[in-house]
């Protein structure tokens, strides 16, 4: 047993990671960015290619790790923790103001400050090719009547949020089904009516016609998907998309903030980026350390009406 | 015919090429290498792949991914540590054809099983893919749980002495599969307010620490089995075309069964093994010789998880919907580079899906080149000192288990089931019933609590469906079974 304890501790030390030391000048060393979801996904490629262009102008490497799990919470849990030196910096999406506002994580955005917005998704209302709902009116119109099944990638998604705050606005109900991620085999194989879903998970099964996409809650029509209409159009607008941008640690260096604020502002001009974005279905829309925290309160509390009013806040849970 | 030509002559061009060897070697060696995973070797790779033209990237991680699924079976036979999930039960029958003296023959029939069942699934992909697509539609939330209730029962062929001692294991599996958030309402269990927990008992770093690090325990013990010395000449290694010849039948239901598990997302090669392992040794004249050392029980799995991976690449690449880890990877790399999968790939970019086909048949070629060049190499690890052996396995599970999610939770949670494991096997309850378990509940758990949501609450939704009635009477079939094998076994004296 004793050598086998040895045998573990000598391994610890060969895959230690060697502790920050501090410094003066920022950026000296690399800097670290969490992602929160795994390698491959809209998360990691965004994230990823933005950092790679903010490299340029930031003069050091930014180098992404993946943090995965619990639907980023371990990734945001970790930046929350990590030291406030400018060196630890997190990739956030709008999942952080869903995991604060379900109780997942025991305190609530203000435990981050924020740095700058790179990027919007939008939401999709997704129904299959030979539905009878040629457009997100005729959804409506038929949810008010009978009980329409809907499915997005789970109870506190994202996807599922923006599927309930379209039917608070536009009034009728629905059965959500929390369907991970058989999401898109599920819509195709008829287990629901539509699903609320990422524009980029069935743009190519859009264009073949397999699937219709209604209506994309989204700030402006994107190039990928010019022909469908933005739930404002409809007059629902939700008021809320999915974010993503940088968050560290609270309590930061006022120029550590600043030096990243330069670098990644100038990655969203980069051509790179913007063809990125381009085939991937997001939009590049950059705001900065002066406006970026009111639009994170601003977003928190139109999702937190939303959560509050599912009943998915923990407290609602414990009753 | 054309095409596939033309798809093999891109495919063959240097570059891609060169990444198709690079691909397989890696592939080989992260999931030969205890503690290091293929998905661990796809984290890594991925960052490169932004960067490269879309044929070669392509080659590159079919290669990884089909030299991943033969890699697993060496670690399984020469150290009875699985070196990935899709070998977990190659080890059963495979070890103990080691200790006989006959790794090298174990290590031929895996090869040349992985090599016909990759082959078979990608026949399937060639040829029938949009049928293959349109059927695996078919299986909704009741169907996966139907089948994955069956995966559970088979936990009962892992009891080799005692059949409580398997169940108490599957049970506590289950336990532990029910940690972290909740599948469906998200809500934290068990998570004692650490944050760290609400990602659950993921089951890599569970797998590495449960084969592991009992055999490091042993091993440092000096209580390892030495294995009997045996001919590493290339000749001597080679199954017999005799050999081959008699594992037909099961090479064909092991390469149909992988490839129809490959088709459904959420699955995964663990079960693909498990199921077509189970399928062969009831249909066997001789079921009693499962897990001492028969071929068959090395041709089923090797051949299921190899077929998988053609399995798993029909839905990515006609409906861009990913089966596996390893496909949704290579979604990624495929839509950064613009070329979005789905109905459409075919036709807008024909070629370039030849192009895969091509990469795909040279991957099969290239793995079992090198992986048979390799055998005399891999056997020498058998006569490295336990001293030296056992140490590096530990490094590298607890690189490998960090390395997957940069987590030192998971390092923690990979040691903590290690011990248990060890005690595990010290008290003779069977390792694979738990594994098997917390890799199947939270499947299990998801698809049966959002069928009745979608049946709003009427268990009817499990009986209705025609697909899911039959892996729901095959799994009572075998329970049966077991039940009357076992208990007319108990009236023989001495047999049990």
């Amino acid at each position: 047993m004793k050598k086998f304890l040895l045998v573990f501790a000598l391994a610890f030390v060969v895959a230690a990671v060697s502790a920050a030391p501090v410094s003066a000048a920022y950026p000296t060393k690399p800097v670290e960015m969490t992602i929160t979801f795994k390698a491959g996904g809209a998360a990691d490629i965004s994230g990823r290619t933005v950092a790679k262009a903010a490299e340029k102008v930031f003069g050091q490497p930014i180098v992404a790790v993946n943090r995965p799990g619990a639907g980023g919470t371990i990734g945001f849990a970790y930046v929350k923790t990590a030291p406030a030196d400018g060196y630890k910096i997190g990739w956030l999406s709008a999942s952080i103001l869903t995991g604060t506002t379900m109780g997942r994580l025991p305190y609530d955005y203000r435990a981050w400050d924020y740095v700058s917005r790179l990027v919007f998704e939008g939401t999709a209302i997704v129904v299959r090719g030979d539905s009878p709902y040629k457009s997100l009116p005729d959804l409506v119109k038929a949810a008010k009547s009978k009980t329409l099944k809907i499915g997005s990638a789970g109870s506190g998604s994202f996807t599922r949020l923006t599927a309930s705050a379209l039917s608070q606005k536009a009034g009728f109900k629905f059965r959500h089904v929390p369907l991970g991620k058989r999401r898109v085999p599920s819509l195709l194989g008829g287990e629901v009516d539509a699903i609320s879903v990422h524009p980029p998970e069935v743009l190519a099964l859009h264009k073949a016609g397999k699937v219709r996409m209604l209506a994309v809650s989204f700030p402006k029509r994107h190039p990928a998907y010019p022909k469908v209409p933005l739930f404002s159009e409809h007059g629902w607008d939700v008021g809320f998309y999915q974010f993503r941008g940088l968050h560290v640690p609270k309590g930061t260096p006022k120029e550590a903030v600043q030096a990243l604020h330069k670098a990644f502002a100038a990655a969203a001009k980069d051509p790179k980026v913007l063809a990125t974005a381009e085939k991937r279905g997001f939009l590049v829309s950059y705001m900065g350390p002066d406006k970026f925290p009111a639009f994170v309160a601003e977003q928190n509390a139109l999702i937190k009406k939303i959560v509050v009013s599912l009943g998915l806040d923990k407290k609602k849970k414990k009753k | 015919m054309n095409l596939l030509v033309d798809g093999l002559v891109q495919a063959l061009a240097w570059k891609p090429l060169l990444f198709a060897v690079l691909g397989s070697f890696m592939g080989i060696i992260f999931a030969a290498i205890p503690g290091l995973t293929v998905s661990m070797g796809i984290i890594l790779l991925l960052p490169f792949t932004f960067h490269m033209a879309s044929v070669t990237s392509m080659s590159l991680l079919v290669g990884v991914f089909v030299g991943g699924m033969t890699g697993g079976s060496i670690s399984s036979i020469l150290l009875n540590i699985p070196g990935n999930p899709a070998a977990i039960v190659t080890s059963l029958d495979g070890h103990p054809l080691a200790r006989k003296g006959r790794a090298g023959v174990a290590l031929g029939v895996a090869f040349f099983s992985s090599f016909l069942g990759g082959l078979f699934s990608l026949i399937c992909l060639i040829t029938i893919a949009p049928q293959l697509a349109e059927f695996a539609l078919n299986f909704g939330a009741p169907e996966l749980a139907a089948l994955v209730l069956l995966g559970l029962c088979l936990i009962c062929g892992f009891a080799q002495t005692s059949m409580s001692k398997a169940l108490i294991s599957g049970v506590l599996g289950l336990s532990f599969s029910t940690v972290g958030m909740d599948p469906i309402d998200s809500i934290p269990r068990f998570t004692f307010s650490v944050v760290q927990i609400q990602q659950g008992v993921s089951f890599l770093p569970v797998m590495i620490g449960l084969f592991a690090v009992p055999e490091i325990i042993s091993g440092m013990r000096g209580s390892a089995v030495s294995l009997p010395d045996f001919s590493t000449r290339l000749r001597d290694l080679l199954p017999s075309p005799g050999t081959l010849a008699g594992l037909w039948k099961t090479l064909a239901q092991s390469s149909l069964i992988g490839t129809t598990i490959g088709l459904l997302p959420g699955t995964g090669s663990a079960v693909a093994a498990v199921l077509s392992y189970n399928t062969a040794q009831r249909r066997s004249t001789d079921p009693e010789s499962f897990g001492k050392g028969k071929l068959e029980g090395v041709s089923a799995p090797e051949a299921a998880n190899s077929a998988m991976t053609g399995g798993a690449m029909i839905p990515m690449l006609t409906l861009g919907i990913p089966g596996d880890p390893v496909t949704a990877v290579m979604l990624g790399a495929l839509t950064i580079q613009g070329l979005a999968p789905g109905p459409l790939l075919f036709e807008s970019h024909g070629g370039f899906v030849f192009s895969i086909f091509g990469s795909f048949f040279i991957a099969l070629f290239l793995t079992i080149v090198i992986a048979l060049l390799g055998i005399r190499l891999f056997v020498q690890v058998l006569r490295v000192p336990p001293g030296l052996l056992f140490p590096s396995i530990a490094v590298f599970c607890v690189i490998g288990a960090f390395a997957l999610q940069n987590s030192f939770f998971d390092v923690f949670l990979m040691i903590g089931f290690g011990l248990l494991g060890y005690f595990m096997q010290k008290f003779d309850y069977p390792i694979m019933p738990l594994l098997l378990a917390i890799i199947l509940g939270p499947v299990f758990e998801k698809n049966a609590r959002m069928s009745l949501i979608l049946s709003d609450g009427d268990p009817g939704i499990f009986f209705r469906k025609p697909i899911s009635l039959v892996f729901l009477a095959l799994a009572l079939l075998y329970l049966i079974s077991v039940f009357l094998k076992r208990t007319s076994l108990f009236r023989k004296p001495g047999s049990a």
